[in-house]
């Protein structure tokens, strides 16, 4: 578990340690431990909400600049989308599929 | 991840289709990493058998595919992945045929070649028989067409000792001594990834298309840790499915070893508890009448051979298309009802 608390200006990367890939439509997340990616039950996959929110981190943005750049895309109220982005980088945070660091 | 996430969900790789499991393989491969999985189907029988986990390394070095080795790769004719036993390389075409397959696969170059693969897991322990230099015996048998036939002369030899255990099955000491000392099993609703096993597991042929959740059908089963032993489905047909209207039992089985252990017996006191919470009457079955092995256990089980007039056309056609004659039995539930209102 990663004890980093999300925030609005934080900065999440996808972890060196997982392998993600979108296939037919679904995105698709496999944790790599010890050098092994397990395909039995340790496979994640996100909702069309949090696959629309993983293609914005990318490790330069902060969690406000993807709220942002959501907004522009989506129709939904500004604070839906913070609740949303904070909410799924937190629990992606817990699983170490993310890792988040300040901006500076 | 909880399962009331609203963003994210683990899932059972189990359910993947053939094409995401091989491109999360590649993927996974791709970044020098091995990929575990769990094998479905039967082409590798005995060495791989349906449910191992199968541990694929990537292929760093081309001098490593030689006959015998077990690598999994892309279809030529469907692009689809299979993992089969390399047989000969000859030039830039490599040769594959799995174990139990009675043909070859058609040659694949050096380029559809995912990895090859480094462990076997049955049931918690490695399995190494079939990976190491034996390999190659193997690939030599098959080439020359003596695998499958040195395979069916095992199952020959075998049918004694099967027959045998069947009559052991059968026998009182033995039902108290494994009902005594074996594992403890428990009877619940089959999770989707269940399903896909009993898909497999009763139609080893297809493409694995699993069982589904369908309103008024429960599927029981029996398990132990995450292995299935048996399996019981409870179908609710209403009065717009007449002739069939009413609460059936249909696909009853519990998997060969496992027999003698009271697991029929204990899919059926569930069924029968279920019924009874739904107010139902009674639980009906078909079955051929000359399945023996089937026949006793139902009326041990408390079902009774009934008339069933309704069912008079349904059955003659099915006499017709099989040429076996199937009977209806029923197991009576209203004195328990008339119980359970008392």
């Amino acid at each position: 578990m990663s004890d980093y608390q999300v925030s609005l200006t934080s900065i999440c990367t996808p972890s060196e340690d997982i392998v993600a890939r979108l296939i037919e439509g679904e995105l698709l997340i496999v944790p790599l431990a010890a050098g092994v990616g397990d395909a039995g039950d340790e496979l994640y996959t996100l909702n069309p909400t949090g696959q629309a929110i993983w293609q914005q981190l990318d490790g330069r943005r902060t969690l406000g600049e993807v709220v942002d750049a959501l907004a522009q895309e989506y129709d939904a109220p500004r604070p839906v989308l913070e609740q949303d982005v904070l909410g799924l980088t937190a629990e992606l945070l817990r699983r170490r599929i993310l890792t988040g660091r300040d901006a500076a | 991840m909880p399962p009331d996430s609203p963003y994210a969900s683990q899932v059972s790789g189990l359910g993947l289709s053939n094409l995401r499991q091989r491109e999360l393989m590649q993927a996974v491969l791709g970044r020098g990493a091995q990929f575990r999985f769990e094998a479905l189907g039967f082409s590798m029988y005995p060495f791989i058998q349906h449910g191992d986990t199968l541990t694929i390394a990537p292929l760093t070095d081309p001098a490593r595919l030689r006959p015998g080795v077990v690598a999994a790769f892309i279809q030529t004719e469907n692009e689809t992945m299979a993992v089969h036993r390399l047989l000969a390389v000859q030039g830039d075409q490599v040769l594959f045929q799995g174990d139990n397959n009675p043909e070859g696969d058609s040659p694949v170059s050096l380029k559809q070649i995912l990895g090859v693969v480094t462990n076997i897991q049955r049931d918690g322990r490695r399995v190494s028989l079939g990976l190491g230099p034996e390999g190659l015996w193997i690939a030599w048998l098959q080439r020359r067409g003596w695998l499958r036939r040195l395979m069916q002369a095992g199952l020959f030899i075998r049918r004694p000792f099967s027959a045998g255990l069947h009559r052991l099955q059968g026998s009182r000491l033995y039902r108290v001594w494994v009902k005594r000392f074996s594992p403890p099993f428990r009877i619940e609703t089959a999770t989707p990834r269940d399903l896909i096993e009993l898909t497999a597991r009763v139609s080893p042929n297809s493409d694995a298309r699993p069982l589904k959740d369908m309103p008024g059908v429960t599927h029981l089963v029996a398990k132990q840790g995450k292995r299935l032993l048996g399996y019981l489905a409870l179908v609710r047909f209403g009065p717009q499915h007449a002739p069939f209207s009413g609460f059936w039992g249909t696909g009853l089985i519990v998997w060969g070893r496992y027999r003698g252990a009271g697991i029929a017996q204990a899919l059926t006191d569930k069924g029968r508890a279920i019924a009874i919470s739904e107010g139902v009457k009674s639980i009906r079955l078909m079955v051929f009448a000359d399945n023996q092995p089937a026949l006793p256990l139902y009326i041990k089980l408390g079902f009774q051979q009934i008339e069933a007039p309704e069912l008079a056309a349904v059955l003659a056609e099915s006499e017709r298309q099989t040429g076996k004659k199937q009977i209806v039995m029923e197991l009576d539930l209203t004195k328990e009802l008339q119980k359970n209102d008392g």
